[in-house]
C-alpha cells in the first residue's frame, strides 16, 4: 500500500511539476503583495482600489492553479472511461486515491496555508489566533479541494470538469437562496455555524464517497450518493448549529460592568428627522456620559431594530384611511464632550504633555461620534393616521478605552510590536511631521466570538507617539481618512469567498509637529519613543428601547437645533415632550 | 485448477440489451486462446469483465483461481493486459513509462525488458505522445510482458496496426511463447492474425458463444466438400443438418461439413450421392468464421 502510494505520488509529482512551479510563483506573489503592500499603499491611497483588485485577482489565480493541479492529478488516471492504464496494474485503488488526495492536500491546503501562516506571523497575529485562523481557513479550503477533486473524478475530461465547476456555484447560490427562505438563522452566529458545519460535513461525506468511487467506479451511483450527501450535510448542519452554535455571540461581562451599567443612564437628547420622497431619515443622538467617558468608558450602538406604527387618517396628500409606506433610514450618533475624551486618553497613556493638541480656546464641546455599527437601516413605516409612532430598540455596547498596542520605535523604519495585532511597518520623519505606517489585524466574527475587535478598521482608535523619558507625546491624525486599505487575509477561493478569518488594515498616521516645540523632535527623541494605539474594548451590552411620536405638518416653534433640514419639505414633526423616551 | 480462465453463465446488460448473454467458457493453462467475433459481438465487454473493469450483472469469472471481482494487486502482478483503448501517460517517455511500471512489479525482469525493447525495436527515448499507434501497442506489450505474467490478455491488439507491425507483434509473441509458460487470451476480429497465433478458438456473436474448441479440431471438423454428381443422381430433400452452405452448381454440389470425420464422413457422403466424385478441401479460420456467422444469423432470423 505504502509502496503504491509512493509510486503514484512521485508519478503525479512529475506530471504536475510545471503547475507546482506556477503555484510557487503565485504563492510568492501572494506573499510579496501581502507583506510589501503596506508601506507602498499607505502613501498611494489613490492606488488602493487597484491594488485591492489586483490582490483579489491574484487570489483567484492562486485558486485557479490549485484547481488545475487537483484536476490534473485526478484525471491523470481517469476513472471515467475505464481505460486508465492503472486499472489493470498491481496497485490498490485506495492507495491511488490516497496518493492523489495527499497531492491535492499539499497543493491546495498545506502550501497555501503555510504561506498564509507566514503572513499572519509577519503581522504579529498571536499563536492561538493563528491556529484558529488555520482551522477556519483550512475548513473552507478543504471544502473547495474536496469539491474540485470529486468533480474531477466523475468527469471524463478537463472541459467537462470546468463546465460543472462553473455551473455548481450558480446552483449552490440558488440553493442557498432557496433554503434561506425556509430556515431561520435568528440567533446571532447561527448562519456562520451552519455554513461552517456544512463545509465540514460536506468534506467528510465526500472524502468517503471519493474512496468509494475509486473502489467501485460506478458514476451514476456516486452522483446519487453525492446529492444525498449534500442534502444530509445541509440538514445535519442545521441540527448541529441549533444544538452547538459555535459562533454564537458570547457576552463577556466583567464584575465592574454591572456598576457601570447602573451609572450609564443613557438618554437620547433629541431625534431629528428629514424627508425626501418616500424616505424618512432619522438621526438619533445618544449622549455620552461625560463622567464615564473621563474614566475611559464610552457607548456605541451595535444591533438595532426599528419599527414604525401609525394611528389615524392621512398625512399630507393621502386620503383618510389611506396607507402609504415610507422607507426609514436612520443613523445613530453618540456625541461626546471632547475635553472629557481627551483627558481620558491622556490618562491612559500616563498623562504626558500632548504637544500638538488644538489651542485651549478652540471649541471642544460636541463632536459627532459616528456609530461603528451599520450606518443605515431600511424598514417600512405605515402611516394610517395623523400621527405615528416610531419604536426602536437599540443595543448599546459599552466600551472601555484601553492601550491596544505599544510599539518601540527604537529602530526607525521598522519596529515590532509587543502586542499582537499591531505591527509598525515604517516610521518616516520629516521636518514638520512624522508618519507611522502600521498594520492592524482584526479577526473575523468566527474567530472573535465576543465581537470585541470585529471592526475592520476603527475610526475611534487614537494613536500617539510618546517619548517615555521626556513624557511628551504627539497625537496622530489619519493620513487618508477614507482610504484605509484593508486586505482579507486567508485564502480566497470561489466557494469560500468573503470567509477570510483575518482582516488586515494597512494605515498611515500623521503626527504633526507643534510650531514651536519646547524640545527638538529629532532622531534621538524618536529613538526613545513608542507608538501607542488606543482601542475600545467591549465591556458588555445594554438594551435601550425608544419611542418617538410625530404627526403631519410643520412645527411653528421649531427649536433652533432641529432646523437642519429643509423646512418646506417638512410635513411631519415631533409631538411635544419628546424627550421622555 | 485446470483452467486459467473459467467463465460461468456470464451476463452483462447495457440498458435492456444483453451484450454478453450467459457466456460459458474455459481456457486451460498454457493455451493461446482467441475469442473471435464481429464488432459488437461482446468481446471487449467480456475482456473488461475478465479484468474487473466492468462488473457482471450475472455469472462469475474465475481468473487464475480468483474471482474476477476480487482481483487485486497480487493477482494483477501475474496478469498482463494490453488493449487498444488503454490510455498511456502521454507526457512520459517510453523509458520513463517502463521505469514507472517496473516499480509496481516485484518480478520485473530488467534483462527481459531490454530484450523486448530490442525485439520490438522500441524508441524508448521518445515521448509517448510522439509515438505511432503501433509503437504504443508494442510499448504496452513490453510493459505487460517484462514481469513474466502467467496470463496475458490482449483486447483487439491488432486493430489500427499496419501489416508489418502486426507481423512483428505476432512474431514477437510467438518467439516468447517458446520460453514462457503462460496463457494468452486474445479478443479480436482480425482472423488471419489470430489463426497464426491461437491454438484455441471461441467464436462469439451477439453476446453468445457459438464455438469453443481447439483450432486444430475446428479446422479438422470443418471441411469444404465438392461432389461431382453422376448423371442419374438426385439431391435428397433432407440433407444432414451438419452440412452448411449447401449449393448446387450444374451437376456439382458444394457444402461445408461442420462435423467432418476422416473415417466416416466420406462414406456418408458417398451414400447420399452414390457414384459421385468427392473432393474435400480444408477451410481456413476466416472461412469457418464466416460460415458460422452467416449460419448463426440465418438461424436467428428464421427463429424470429
Amino acid at each position: 500500500m505504502l509502496k503504491a502510494f509512493v509510486i503514484i505520488f512521485i508519478k503525479d509529482l512529475r506530471k504536475i511539476r510545471w503547475l507546482l512551479a506556477i503555484l510557487a510563483g503565485a504563492l510568492g506573489a501572494h506573499l510579496a503583495m501581502s507583506i510589501f503592500a503596506g508601506p507602498w499603499i499607505a502613501f498611494h491611497p489613490m492606488q488602493a482600489k487597484n491594488f485591492e483588485r489586483l490582490y483579489e485577482w491574484q487570489s483567484y489565480l492562486l485558486s485557479f492553479v490549485e484547481l488545475m493541479i487537483i484536476i490534473s492529478v485526478v484525471q491523470a488516471d481517469s476513472l471515467h472511461r475505464n481505460t486508465a492504464v492503472l486499472l489493470t496494474r498491481p496497485v490498490s485503488w485506495s492507495a491511488v486515491c490516497t496518493a492523489k488526495m495527499f497531492m491535492a492536500f499539499l497543493a491546495a491546503i498545506v502550501f497555501p496555508l503555510t504561506a498564509e501562516w507566514f503572513i499572519w506571523h509577519y503581522y504579529s497575529v498571536p499563536f492561538p489566533k493563528t491556529m484558529l485562523a488555520l482551522i477556519d481557513s483550512g475548513v473552507f479550503q478543504v471544502f473547495f479541494a474536496v469539491n474540485v477533486f470529486f468533480m474531477a473524478a466523475i468527469t471524463p475530461d478537463i472541459k467537462k470538469c470546468f463546465l460543472i465547476l462553473i455551473i455548481e456555484p450558480v446552483l449552490l447560490n440558488w440553493g442557498s437562496y432557496f433554503y434561506r427562505d425556509f430556515f431561520c438563522f435568528s440567533p446571532e452566529g447561527m448562519e456562520e455555524s451552519v455554513v461552517f458545519y456544512q463545509a465540514i460535513l460536506f468534506s467528510i461525506f465526500n472524502i468517503i464517497l471519493i474512496y468509494y468511487h475509486y473502489r467501485h467506479r460506478r458514476i451514476p451511483k456516486t452522483i446519487g450518493c453525492f446529492i444525498l450527501n449534500c442534502l444530509c450535510a445541509l440538514f445535519l448542519s442545521f441540527v448541529l448549529a441549533k444544538n452547538f452554535n459555535i459562533f454564537a455571540f458570547k457576552k463577556e461581562s466583567s464584575a465592574s460592568f454591572g456598576q457601570i451599567a447602573k451609572a450609564i443612564d443613557v438618554k437620547p437628547e433629541f431625534i431629528r428627522h428629514s424627508i425626501s420622497g418616500d424616505q424618512i431619515s432619522f438621526d438619533i443622538f445618544l449622549n455620552q456620559n461625560a463622567d464615564l467617558l473621563r474614566q475611559g468608558f464610552r457607548i456605541a450602538t451595535q444591533f438595532k431594530t426599528m419599527k414604525g406604527t401609525s394611528l389615524l387618517n392621512s398625512i399630507s396628500l393621502a386620503s383618510p384611511k389611506a396607507q402609504f409606506y415610507s422607507r426609514i433610514n436612520y443613523q445613530i450618533y453618540t456625541p461626546y464632550p471632547m475635553n472629557s475624551y481627551v483627558s481620558s486618553l491622556s490618562r491612559l497613556i500616563g498623562n504626558p504633555r500632548i504637544m500638538n493638541l488644538p489651542p485651549a480656546n478652540e471649541p471642544l464641546d460636541y463632536n459627532l461620534f459616528p456609530d461603528n455599527g451599520s450606518d443605515a437601516y431600511f424598514n417600512k413605516l405605515v402611516f394610517e393616521g395623523n400621527a405615528a409612532i416610531l419604536n426602536a430598540k437599540i443595543n448599546l455596547r459599552i466600551d472601555q478605552l484601553t492601550v491596544g498596542a505599544a510599539c518601540d520605535l527604537s529602530h526607525p523604519g521598522h519596529a515590532s510590536c509587543s502586542t499582537p495585532y499591531y505591527r509598525v511597518l515604517r516610521t518616516i520623519r520629516q521636518h514638520d511631521a512624522a508618519f507611522v505606517i502600521f498594520s492592524r489585524i482584526t479577526p473575523s466574527a468566527r474567530l472573535d466570538l465576543t465581537r470585541s475587535t470585529f471592526l475592520w478598521f476603527n475610526y475611534n482608535n487614537a494613536y500617539f507617539i510618546k517619548n517615555t523619558s521626556s513624557q511628551e507625546a504627539l497625537s496622530g491624525t489619519p493620513v487618508n481618512t477614507n482610504g484605509i486599505f484593508y486586505l482579507p487575509l486567508g485564502l480566497t477561493n470561489p466557494l469560500s469567498k468573503n470567509k477570510s478569518p483575518l482582516y488586515l488594515a494597512l494605515m498611515a498616521e500623521k503626527f504633526q509637529f507643534p510650531e514651536n516645540p519646547m524640545t527638538s523632535l529629532n532622531k534621538d527623541w524618536f529613538q526613545h519613543a513608542q507608538f501607542i494605539a488606543i482601542e475600545p474594548k467591549t465591556m458588555g451590552y445594554l438594551n435601550l428601547p425608544i419611542e418617538y411620536r410625530f404627526k403631519p405638518g410643520c412645527p411653528e416653534e421649531t427649536p433652533e437645533k432641529f432646523k437642519f433640514y429643509d423646512e418646506e419639505k417638512c410635513f411631519i414633526y415631533p409631538i411635544a415632550n419628546q424627550n421622555n423616551f | 485448477m485446470d483452467h486459467a480462465i473459467e467463465i460461468m453463465s456470464l451476463t452483462k446488460k447495457f440498458g435492456r440489451r444483453a451484450v454478453v448473454d450467459h457466456l460459458n467458457l474455459q481456457v486451460p493453462y498454457g493455451r493461446i486462446y482467441a475469442l473471435l467475433g464481429p464488432n459488437g459481438a461482446g468481446k471487449t465487454t467480456t475482456v473488461r469483465m475478465l479484468m474487473n473493469i466492468f462488473q457482471p450483472d450475472q455469472g462469475e469469472i474465475q481468473i487464475l483461481g480468483t474471482n474476477s471481482l476480487k482481483l487485486g494487486p497480487k493477482e494483477f502482478s501475474k496478469i498482463g493486459y494490453v488493449s487498444e483503448n488503454q490510455e498511456l501517460p502521454e507526457w512520459m517517455t517510453g523509458k520513463e513509462f517502463l521505469r514507472f511500471c517496473r516499480t509496481m512489479y516485484p518480478a520485473w525482469d530488467d534483462g527481459f525488458c531490454v530484450s523486448l525493447i530490442k525485439l520490438f525495436d522500441l524508441p524508448v527515448q521518445e515521448k509517448i505522445k510522439h509515438m505511432s499507434r503501433g509503437m504504443k501497442m508494442k510499448l504496452l506489450l513490453t510493459s505487460s510482458l517484462a514481469y513474466h505474467p502467467k496470463l496475458l490478455v490482449l483486447d483487439e491488439p491488432f486493430s489500427g496496426l499496419d501489416p508489418f507491425v502486426r507481423q512483428e507483434f505476432i512474431a514477437g509473441i510467438l518467439r516468447l511463447t517458446d520460453d514462457e509458460e503462460w496463457t494468452i487470451f486474445v479478443s479480436s476480429h482480425d482472423i488471419e492474425e489470430v489463426e497464426r497465433l491461437a491454438d484455441g478458438v471461441g467464436i462469439m456473436d451477439e453476446g453468445e458463444l457459438l464455438v469453443n474448441e481447439s483450432l486444430e479440431d475446428l479446422e479438422n471438423r470443418f471441411q469444404q466438400v465438392e461432389v461431382a454428381l453422376d448423371e442419374h443422381a438426385t439431391i435428397p430433400a433432407q440433407l444432414p443438418k451438419e452440412w452448411l452452405s449447401f449449393q448446387t452448381k450444374g451437376r456439382a454440389v458444394t457444402f461445408v461439413d461442420s462435423q467432418y470425420r476422416e473415417n466416416s464422413s466420406p462414406q456418408i457422403i458417398q451414400a447420399i450421392f452414390p457414384g459421385g466424385t468427392i473432393n474435400i478441401t480444408p477451410l481456413n479460420l476466416r472461412e469457418i468464421f464466416l460460415i458460422f456467422a452467416h449460419n448463426w444469423r440465418e438461424t436467428k432470423e428464421s427463429a424470429c
